[in-house]
């Protein structure tokens, strides 16, 4: 592989800031020492070289790198907002990470690569971009000096994340295993039988189809207050919201994977004389599966979503995470907000993940997954 | 008129189809277009019949009627002395669609073993069958793979399995190898007499291929559109069992002319 210039260039600029430039606006701080001379020197070698491994490694070091002006200026301690050192070491450690991560995910494979390194290749990108996302925000918090009040840097969030955990892991349980568990199982199943029951009845395609597909468009969490009202204000008024955002989506995507269906395979069955559940069962629910898993995945999402909205708009008892974030808001501990944000963030995402796992296993067989699984 | 002798191979056995001034008329918005005009056919046991001619010419029709996949506008069809719905709902015949029609999510060996699922046999003579009748269309070692792993070709010799898989004594085949190269086809052309002649089955082939027809019938069936209508039959006297020599004797050009001048005629 050639070397990696964009990178060479970037780590230039970060040595240069490391050098001459000032760290922060008052006190004529620099970077300048041994370590960070040394991540520097490390990258303009690694870029240079340019192979597969010395650019992976390149990656690590250069995020490391670019912590050091922060970690630097936040010890100085004395409220003074970054200068151009500062910023030159910063964008230019996270630079060399960025181009080097590019290179290693963009080359071509030679055709007889071993398999740890193709899955280098796959996954390197998504591990180095949340913490790329991450410098960024600290970087931008701590070289400005932003006040926590206004915008909290991720070690606030951090520390808020830690000493709460507790507090949120209940507001967790409240918002996932109650009101979105609940919801979501309830909802899904509901709209996968009423889903059956269109797929089956020509009088309901023509009459409740239309309608339900309109409900797609309707904001349904406007409805939270009215729920509120009639399943009370705690946890069952926003496993209501969760059930009817999940039943629309997948009443649809049911009868369309019901529906939808290869003509010649209806014919198929037909030829062997299967009776109708032969037909529901090995030709229309498989059709269906991934369907389905499109329809669960979307109603993972917006039952989260709607969850956290729910619960702004239906105060009730001070539990749950979108509580938590409407009422550490209105206090202006944006730290909390952040880590509430954070942990349903994260269960989400598993949940998704969950999700697409089940999918892949159950319908591998599905043309979106044949690459891989060849 | 039209039902001409079936040929020495089966002149001692008994009618497997008979249809008697099959009408097939499709009623649109103030048209009418005749697919099938006054059709008459006897079908042997154990014939090989090919239904030929142009697209319009009613072929696939004629053939969709006798698997009760649509229902004639008048006259008469009897498969094994009873009415195709019946004759369906009894197992009667096996089909064989132009397109392979195999279902992704089930591997190979399952989608062979899905008939014999739906008519209720045993999990283990399941297997046995389906392993067996892999093994005559050349793929045994194939059992395993999904359909989108195999070739064109090698889906179809799945589906000709999948409908041999509960044995009926009647196979209805609509353009099988429709879709496949020329030197694919010839090769399950061969494939296709080899497992007609080891299992005995009456086959109704429909196709729009006259080398195919010629090489592989006992009767040829030639229909023509505008009405669709059974325009002759000729019977094809070339001795079983055929191969690539067939293909190229005298018999065999001379049989495919006569085809070709019968398909002719009407334009």
């Amino acid at each position: 592989m050639k070397p990696i210039w964009t990178a060479f260039i970037a780590a230039l600029v970060a040595l240069l800031g490391i050098g001459l430039g000032p760290l922060a606006q008052e006190g004529s701080s620099t970077l300048l020492g041994f370590f960070p001379v040394l991540l520097a020197l490390l990258c303009l070698g690694l870029a240079l070289i340019g192979k597969l491994i010395p650019a992976t490694l390149a990656v690590p070091v250069a995020l490391i790198g670019a912590y050091l002006p922060i970690g630097k200026l936040s010890a100085l301690g004395n409220g003074s907002v970054a200068a151009w050192g500062y910023w030159a070491n910063f964008w230019g450690f996270l630079l060399v990470a960025f181009f080097a991560a590019g290179r290693v995910s963009l080359s071509e494979a030679d055709g007889n690569e071993e398999r740890a390194k193709k899955r280098l290749r796959g996954a390197l990108p998504p591990a180095t971009v949340p913490f790329i996302l991450l410098l960024i925000w600290q970087g931008l918090v701590i070289g400005f000096q932003v006040p926590k009040g206004i915008f909290p840097g991720v070690h606030h969030v951090y520390n808020q994340l830690a000493s709460s955990l507790g507090v949120l892991l209940t507001d967790s349980y409240i918002t996932f295993v109650k009101e979105v568990q609940f919801g979501f199982l309830i909802g899904v199943s509901a709209g996968f039988l009423v889903g059956i029951a269109i797929a089956y009845s020509r009088f309901l395609q023509n009459g409740f189809l239309p309608i339900a597909a309109a409900f797609g468009a309707v904001p349904i969490v406007g409805l939270a207050p009215v729920l509120g009202r009639a399943f009370g204000v705690d946890w069952q008024s926003k496993a209501a919201v969760v059930v009817i955002v999940t039943f629309f989506p997948v009443v649809l995507n049911t009868v369309q994977g019901l529906t939808q269906l290869d003509t010649l395979k209806l014919e198929l069955l037909k030829a062997y004389a299967a009776n109708p559940w032969q037909i529901f069962l090995k030709l229309r629910l498989p059709n269906a599966l991934p369907f389905l898993f499109n329809a669960l995945k979307l109603a993972a999402v917006l039952s989260v979503i709607s969850v956290i909205v729910a619960e702004f708009l239906i105060p009730g008892p001070p539990r749950g995470l979108g509580q938590r974030i409407s009422l550490s808001a209105r206090q202006g501990a944006y730290d909390t907000v952040f880590a509430a944000i954070f942990v349903s963030s994260l269960i989400s995402i598993t949940i998704y993940q969950l999700l697409s796992w089940l999918e892949r296993s159950l319908t591998g067989w599905h043309p979106s997954y044949r690459e891989e699984g060849h | 008129m039209l039902d001409t002798q079936p040929n020495s191979k089966t002149v001692q056995i008994s009618d497997l189809i008979t249809i008697r001034d099959l009408n097939m008329i499709y009623r649109g918005r103030g048209s009418e277009t005749v697919a099938l005009k006054n059709a008459n056919l006897t079908v042997a046991e154990g014939e090989f019949i090919s239904l030929i001619g142009p697209s319009g010419c009613g072929k696939t029709t004629l053939l969709r009627i006798m698997a009760d996949l649509i229902q004639a506008t008048s006259g008469s069809i009897t498969i094994a002395g009873k009415s195709p719905r019946q004759a369906r709902l009894d197992r009667e015949y096996g089909y064989v669609f132009q397109a392979p029609a195999l279902l992704e999510w089930r591997s190979v060996l399952k989608n062979v073993i899905l008939p014999l699922e739906i008519m209720g046999f045993g999990k283990e003579e399941r297997e046995t069958r389906a392993k067996k009748l892999l093994e005559m269309v050349g793929l045994k070692q194939f059992h395993r793979q999904y359909p989108w792993q195999l070739s064109g070709g090698m889906q179809q010799r799945v589906s000709i399995a999948r409908a041999l898989a509960f044995d009926p004594s009647l196979l209805l085949m609509d353009e099988p190898f429709g879709a496949l190269d020329e030197i694919t086809r010839e090769a399950m052309n061969l494939e296709l007499l080899r497992i007609w002649e080891e299992t005995k089955k009456t086959i109704v082939f429909v196709t729009h291929s006259i080398p195919e027809a010629v090489f592989l019938s006992s009767r040829i069936v030639v229909m023509t559109p505008r009405p669709g209508k059974i325009e002759k039959i000729i019977p094809v006297d070339l001795p079983y069992p055929r191969n690539t020599d067939t293909r190229e004797s005298k018999a065999f050009f001379d049989l495919a002319t006569e085809v070709r001048e019968a398909l002719r005629d009407v334009h």
